[in-house]
């Protein structure tokens, strides 16, 4: 059963303090101005007339279903990680897991991160060996601009991994006028969490130079997951922490940009297992993962109709020779190779890639809209993950030895034609061919209709995706050098309609369906294609702006099912959301969101409540903010407010994951 | 929750307490009458502000002596409500204090640093611009065609946004220094 915890004192206190800050609102008008003279120009000019939100334009304008976060939505509702960002979406789900990883499921595909490409400012982030992106604090939060949410397949324009959406996380510009200055914040809460972050921009208009850096500190405890707390799945001992360090910055000279992303993640790799009544140790385990992105652009206008954009870049993404994957107490043959009472087991796993773009935009006429691209990546990748034991519980295990590399190449080309048929109609085409050394050659076709008339929007969608096997896939276990990429095809329709300046509207509909499933046969012992997926879905949301309101609720309906007709575990048919945030005046705002999540199926029974079902919860959480108070930010976060007792699934040891009880942060910002 | 609740997934709803929360989160929502202002308004006179920080005044301008005010002027009907009074209360233009005036007609002693000339005068345009001719004043308005009429700054809403018109010709006769960045995110140049 849901523990109830609803306090009627906290309830009436909210009731009484939403009244209070409701009478209060009408001086709110000031802090919209101040906010839009905040706002750089290329912002002011980019702001809509009719809402404030940017999502019903893009609605209107993106060949897809696309939804925006702002930084100020960021801000204001107190987000703190990548999954805090996306739980106030239609369409996503998540598998927590409370350590060195958690994942995010998007219109019903349950996976490890690889169904969705992620991107910063247009590089991908994706990890190289599984394809996967990390979930985490280690996202420098207070940098960005906003992050582009595409629903549904895009592989035609982005290749592998792009099939349930692309993330595009889009951080300040060198140029920016909100950028020109610099801001640095500290934040402490429970669970031990500690939060530091600064940015800092200059741009010489004269001399068409310009630099930003910004950087991040994140170090949390996340949950108590201690004995009964965790379903006794741990002992009262158990450790599980995370300790992110990140820098990003960009470099403008004329038209060539130069951009960095550093990821140094550390975490505890406990709640990995169970370790009560298991061979594992809870404590002083490492997961030491480290990103480095650096890129280089450079855009070329011929023309007024023609242009080229060039794109060189280079990822790192390496599982440190520190790190400590598994410690086991005692010698039963299965990991330890020395000693008897146990040992430690680290891991190394270097990968780097390199990849260039060339992307030609081409406008002959008003109506058409032409775009070609040719991509070439190399990627040196680890063979596995190369090994090394200590020969006890306490002796830290030796530096593993360079693994063995593995050389692939892949190039892919596209094009996307968008022709106006005619003031209320567009038609897109896109079609794009990838050539890999390892899964041969993926074609990706994609077709968009979309009618726009005044305050409606209609759209429909067919695409197909792909989902490459990594390299490391091919040679699991006894190895399967046949793997074939695994599909989707996809119909999605959609429509929007704005009611009036303040209240818009909009339904998407959806039908995917995944075969050649990229799975491991546990019998065989390697990775093979096997059977399908079919999703389908709808997703209303429905937006309230103005100028001292902003309000939100969407409900999604996900029906996810094999080839044989089998509910997908892991997945609620029935999610919704709901959010408000109220400008009371020129200083102070509040925002009070929720998340329901719809009782799903567990892969296997817990052993704690003897059901395979993960019971449904409504989760509230709010933030205040006090701004511009002689230059500091002042903001108090509170998660999980009523302290409800949920948990995601898993595919993991640990019957299901408890998520966080009630936690708080309080913040400080110092803006120069 | 029961295994059958997982059919029926909305019988969480029925919890009294979630409702009374709900109800708490739905409040201001219902309950909000905004007598809005119109963003179109509030947006331009941001815009106001912003541009300012990418024009340079003529030496011979009042805008460069530190002791007098920045007098922003608006001429005919005010558009911006309350807007432009909550503009220049907040802001510094060209660091100095911003002083408001409304006009009905414009005259060798307004004394204005920079003039809205509001769709109600577009009648009297020319007039007003000969009357300014070549003056240290920049002239901005909000109305189809100003800007090949010699207003130097024109907003228009196309696509759901507001765009910048800019007249460098007229600008230049004045002495004033428009930014190339302020120049690239115009919709429109007009240089004769």
């Amino acid at each position: 059963m849901i523990r109830q915890k609803n306090n009627p004192r906290l309830l009436s206190f909210l009731l009484f303090g939403s009244l209070f800050f409701h009478l209060l609102s009408a001086s709110a008008e000031e802090a919209t101005l101040a906010t839009m003279i905040g706002m750089s120009l290329e912002e002011l000019l980019d702001m809509p007339v009719i809402t404030a939100s940017k999502t019903p334009q893009r609605l209107r304008e993106s060949a897809g279903t696309v939804r925006v976060i702002t930084a100020e939505q960021i801000r204001h509702r107190g987000y703190l990680t990548l999954e805090d960002l996306f739980s106030d979406l239609p369409g996503f789900q998540f598998r927590n897991i409370q350590g060195f990883n958690s994942y995010v499921f998007l219109r019903g595909a349950p996976n490890q991160n690889n169904l969705i490409l992620l991107m910063v400012d247009g590089v991908e982030i994706n990890e190289l060996n599984s394809g996967g992106f990390y979930g985490g604090g280690q996202f420098n939060l207070e940098n960005i601009k906003r992050v582009e949410v595409v629903y549904g397949p895009s592989s035609t324009l982005y290749g592998t991994n792009a099939m349930s959406g692309v993330i595009n996380i889009i951080t300040r510009d060198v140029d920016d006028e909100d950028a020109q200055q610099t801001r640095v914040s500290v934040a402490s809460g429970n669970f031990d969490t500690q939060l530091t972050d600064f940015r800092s921009a200059h741009y010489d208009n004269e001399r068409q130079f310009g630099y930003s850096l910004s950087g991040r500190y994140f170090s949390s405890e996340k949950a108590d997951l201690a004995g009964a707390e965790g379903d006794n799945n741990w002992t009262e001992q158990m450790e599980n922490f995370e300790d992110d360090i990140s820098l990003d910055g960009k470099i403008r000279y004329v038209n060539f940009d130069f951009g960095l992303v550093f990821q140094n993640k550390k975490a505890s790799r406990t709640t990995n297992f169970k370790t009560i009544d298991s061979n594992s140790l809870d404590r002083d385990t490492l997961w030491h993962i480290r990103f480095l992105n650096l890129w280089g652009k450079h855009d070329y206008l011929f023309s007024d109709q023609l242009s080229l954009k060039s794109k060189v870049y280079f990822q790192d993404a390496t599982v440190n020779n520190d790190t400590v994957a598994f410690i086991q107490t005692m010698n039963d043959n299965s990991n330890c190779t020395t000693g008897p009472e146990g040992c430690q087991l680290g891991f190394y796993r270097p990968n780097k890639s390199w990849g260039i773009e060339e992307q030609l935009n081409y406008q002959p006429n008003t109506n058409l809209q032409l775009v070609f691209g040719l991509v070439y990546e190399r990627d040196d990748l680890s063979s596995s993950f190369s090994r090394a034991y200590s020969s006890s519980i306490t002796e830290p295990p030796p530096k593993p030895n360079e693994p063995e590399h593995l050389d692939n190449r892949h190039a892919g080309a596209y094009m996307q034609a968008e022709y106006r048929l005619n003031e209320e109609f567009i038609m897109t085409l896109g079609l794009r061919r990838d050539d890999s050394d390892i899964y041969g050659k993926a074609d990706t076709p994609r077709f968009v209709l979309l009618y726009n008339q005044k305050a409606l929007t209609w759209k429909l969608v067919y695409s197909e995706a792909f989902r490459a096997p990594r390299r490391w896939d091919l040679t699991f276990g006894t190895g399967n050098p046949a793997l074939k990429p695994e599909d989707m095809k996809s119909l999605e329709t959609s429509i929007g309609y704005q009611f009036n300046k303040h209240f818009n509207s909009e339904l998407a509909l959806y039908h995917n369906h995944i075969s050649n499933k990229l799975i491991i046969d546990d019998i065989a012992n390697r990775w093979v294609n096997q059977g399908g997926l079919n999703t389908q879905g709808a997703e209303i949301v429905f937006n309230y702006v103005t100028d001292q309101l902003s309000a939100y609720l969407n409900y999604t309906y996900t029906d996810s099912e094999d080839e044989n007709g089998t509910r997908t575990t892991e997945i609620a048919q029935n999610t919704l959301n709901i959010g408000t945030t109220l400008a009371v005046n020129q200083h102070t705002r509040i925002n009070l969101r929720a998340n329901y999540l719809g009782s799903k199926q567990n892969p296997d029974v817990i052993t704690t409540t003897g059901s395979d079902i993960i019971d449904s919860a409504f989760v509230f959480h709010t933030t205040l903010d006090y701004d511009n108070y002689y230059g500091w930010d002042f903001q108090l976060i509170v998660r999980n407010l009523l302290d409800e007792e949920y948990y995601h699934s898993s595919n993991r040891p640990p019957d299901r994951y408890r998520q966080p009880q009630r936690n708080w942060l309080v913040k400080a910002a110092y803006t120069f | 929750m029961s295994e059958n609740d997982y059919l029926n997934p909305f019988n969480f709803f029925k919890s009294l307490n979630s409702w009374r929360l709900l109800f708490t989160l739905l409040l201001p929502i219902a309950s909000f009458h905004v007598q809005a202002e119109s963003v179109e308004y509030r947006i331009k006179a941001a815009f106001m502000e912003k541009i300012t920080r990418f024009i340079n005044w003529s030496a011979l301008s009042s805008v460069q002596n530190d002791k007098i005010p920045f007098r922003l002027c608006v001429l005919g009907e005010n558009p911006f409500g309350g807007e432009l009074r909550n503009m220049a209360s907040i802001s510094h233009i060209k660091e100095k204090v911003t002083e408001l005036v409304f006009l009905d007609n414009v005259n060798m002693n307004s004394r204005c640093d920079m003039l809205f000339i509001a769709q109600s005068k577009q009648h009297d345009l020319k007039s007003v611009l000969e009357q300014l001719s070549a003056s240290p004043v920049l002239t901005v308005g909000d109305s189809p065609d100003f800007v090949n009429q010699g207003v130097m700054i024109n907003f228009i809403y196309t696509d759901n946004r507001i765009q910048l018109e800019i007249n460098t010709h007229t600008a230049q006769l004045a002495k004033f220094k428009i930014s190339s960045r302020l120049l690239k995110l115009a919709s429109t140049v007009k240089t004769q």
